[in-house]
């Protein structure tokens, strides 16, 4: 279904800018995906910004219409998105060289880790009228064959595997995974996508130190529902957090 | 006083409904009187010609030694009576509220803006996911009610919006 309708951009400022406005100006069937292999101005989380090299990594949009889905519950949204990357990452690494035992898991919110490093963006972009969800862009960066990176939190499936993969090929099997955990959502298998969600949890259940609004926390994450607030079991009992009101202390540099 | 703390000072007059106000300090004298939409604010620096140029400096109140005479933005002057004709852009969910897409691109809609249901008013922000929020309305927006990037709870009114 994702990728029903497909537009290749051989340049690109931003994929879901791209396809937010293509939106707005006529009725796109769900599953249109934008894709580009040069995008110049990708975002990341307001303000921030998505860098990719030219031809050497996938970034794409796609359009959804979860007007199924409750408000309350969007997060749902973030969860099936990071699972469908997460799949397709996971696929991949363990069978390159040298990497067979870095775990590839989320990170609460949704970016794809592969050990303590960051593969994979997602930027979920809504829009909503009353009480429900009308459209939902999902942007995607997957690092691919990029091998150098001015953040030394970041990596790609290249540095993993020791491979170098084909763009082309790639896009349709992590959209097939995407598209998997999608129809899960449309479903309704919600406690089905939660349980995974959390069993692929970077540090899902273990003793951590956590920077919070009250200080450091020594905790475990024990559930991130799926308005997306994260539940820290601690020592003054169970507590919860919005993001960017807890961050991992073992992701500080 | 700093002209940012007159701003604050009238904002806070504004949001009070008191008709008439008068606030006497060592560098200023202010007064400050209600007349329906329009507050009559006059700025008198007394003795201290800082205290002058300070306030000059801020745009909206262009003090010097005259006295002037300053219109409130329509922001300022709710009163009870109006709002009550007034309908509300509510948030649909816990979040932070954003006018505008990001940092550099103008607000979605400001004071004074006509909008049609379906107009996209502002973002409301939570855990990465970004959702624009249309509104379901159609009228003026006379005033903005949450602070740019502040958190805002499910069903808090964000807009008041006089219908046309």
């Amino acid at each position: 279904m994702i990728g029903k309708k497909i537009i290749y951009l051989p340049t690109c400022q931003s994929t879901n800018t791209y396809l937010a406005s293509q939106a707005t100006q006529e009725d796109l069937p769900e599953g249109t995906l934008a894709y580009t292999f040069v995008q110049t101005a990708g975002k990341g989380q307001r303000g921030n910004t998505w860098e990719s090299a030219p031809n050497q990594n996938l970034t794409f949009s796609y359009l959804l219409l979860p007007t199924f889905l409750p408000i309350a519950d969007m997060f749902l949204l973030g969860m099936v998105t990071a699972l469908g990357v997460h799949d397709f990452v996971a696929e991949w690494v363990g069978k390159g060289i040298g990497h067979l035992n870095k775990d590839v898991s989320i990170k609460y919110p949704n970016d794809v880790l592969v050990g303590k490093q960051k593969i994979a963006g997602i930027l979920i972009e809504n829009a909503l009228r009353g009480e429900n969800i009308e459209k939902s862009i999902i942007g995607i960066g997957l690092n691919i064959n990029q091998t150098e990176f001015v953040n030394l939190r970041a990596t790609s499936l290249s540095l993993e595997t020791g491979q170098t993969f084909d763009l082309e090929t790639c896009l349709p099997t992590l959209v097939k995974y995407l598209g998997k955990w999608y129809e899960m959502l449309k479903e309704k298998k919600y406690i089905e996508i939660k349980a995974n969600f959390l069993a692929k949890s970077f540090q899902f259940n273990e003793l951590c130190t956590y920077y919070t609004p009250e200080g450091e926390i020594y905790g475990k994450i024990i559930d991130i529902d799926t308005a997306g607030k994260l539940h820290l079991d601690t020592e003054k009992g169970v507590r919860t957090f919005y993001f960017k009101e807890i961050s991992f202390f073992s992701l500080q540099m | 006083m700093k002209p940012k703390e007159i701003q604050d000072l009238l904002e806070y007059i504004a949001k009070s409904g008191m008709a008439e106000v008068n606030i006497e300090t060592e560098g200023l004298k202010l007064h400050v009187k209600r007349n329906n939409l329009v507050s009559e604010t006059v700025v008198m620096p007394v003795a201290s010609p800082t205290v002058a140029t300070q306030v000059a400096s801020q745009p909206q109140i262009t003090a010097s030694n005259q006295i002037e005479k300053v219109e409130l933005p329509t922001s300022t002057t709710p009163t009870v009576k109006e709002s009550g004709n007034y309908l509300t852009i509510k948030s649909p969910m816990i979040g932070t509220f954003y006018r505008s897409s990001n940092p550099e691109t103008p607000a979605f809609a400001g004071i004074g803006d006509e909008i049609k249901a379906g107009k996209i008013v502002c973002i409301i922000e939570a855990m990465k996911l970004f959702n624009e929020i249309e509104s379901e309305i159609s009228g003026r927006i006379v005033k903005v009610l949450v602070e740019n990037a502040s958190p805002v709870e499910y069903d808090q009114p964000l807009f008041l919006v006089e219908p046309m």
